[in-house]
């Protein structure tokens, strides 16, 4: 694979940015 | 329930069609691997106009009806909308760099058009936490949310009407749908790609929606107590 880097710098952003807006929200609706 | 099950449903497409877009689906000719990056970069794209489009539409609504629900519903849209904004220009960053050599080029008008979008939604967020007054923060959202949304089509269409960097659709126009300008395998893996987005977009939605909801139910109780204590302190003068 090539382009390493970009690859896991773009899909760690964006995949671990969905998880844990995902758990923020679960974790503040949790707390109302 | 039905939006917990919602939830796994939208975390196991999420996960595989992550693991068949990063191993299974070919790398491509000329852009190589990097090219992997554009299914999550294009599918946050669209969930990004698709969350504003939302927002615009529920602000019209609340001009129209004045139910804060729809404020809630705008809300929802704006604040996902901006993380799908900012993903959406992460990913295009990560695969510029090795298929341009650049990260970013403000010339391009692509590039600066969708930057504005980020601006303007952010923008949008902040002005809801200038008043307290529920009713007056949705009219202000609202206008704020419906002339923002002016950039969508400006952004979409900024390949086709500009030149610049950004290469235009490759399925997203009319012509293109039934003739893309990709092989089979990574069209059906970027379809693939944006309807689990589009799921876990859904379950985002109605949680955000849900919170906004309670958070408005806690300041209408804070409201009352406030004046509530207030009229126990005229009565005691």
């Amino acid at each position: 694979m090539t382009d390493v880097g970009y690859i896991v710098a773009a899909y760690g952003v964006i995949f671990g940015g969905l998880a844990l807006y995902t758990v923020t929200l679960w974790r503040r609706l949790r707390r109302r | 329930m039905k939006t917990r099950i919602l939830g796994w449903v939208a975390f196991v497409a999420v996960a595989v069609m992550a693991l068949v877009a990063l191993f299974l689906v070919p790398a491509d000719l000329n852009q190589g691997d990097a090219q992997r990056i554009m299914y999550p970069h294009v599918a946050s794209a669209w969930l990004a106009y698709l969350s504003f489009g939302v927002t615009a539409l529920a602000g019209i609504c609340w001009l129209w009806r004045r139910d804060l629900r729809f404020d809630s519903v705008a809300l929802s849209g704006a604040e996902i909308g901006v993380m799908f904004t900012a993903f959406a220009i992460w990913g295009g960053m990560m695969w510029g760099r090795p298929v341009w050599g650049v990260f970013w080029q403000w010339e391009d008008p692509r590039l600066t058009t969708t930057a504005l979008l980020l601006a303007l939604y952010a923008g949008y967020l902040l002005l809801r936490r200038l008043t307290d007054d529920p009713e007056r923060r949705a009219t202000r959202a609202a206008i704020v949310g419906i002339v923002a949304a002016v950039d969508i089509p400006i952004v979409h269409f900024s390949v086709e009407w500009w030149r610049g960097l950004h290469q235009t659709a490759t399925i997203g126009s009319p012509d293109k749908i039934l003739n893309p300008a990709a092989p089979v395998p990574f069209v059906l893996t970027l379809v693939g790609m944006v309807l689990a987005f589009t799921l876990t977009w859904t379950y985002l939605m109605i949680r955000r929606y849900q919170l906004a909801q309670a958070d408005l139910g806690r300041e209408e109780s804070a409201r009352v107590e406030r004046i509530m204590e207030a009229r126990a302190a005229e009565a005691t003068r």
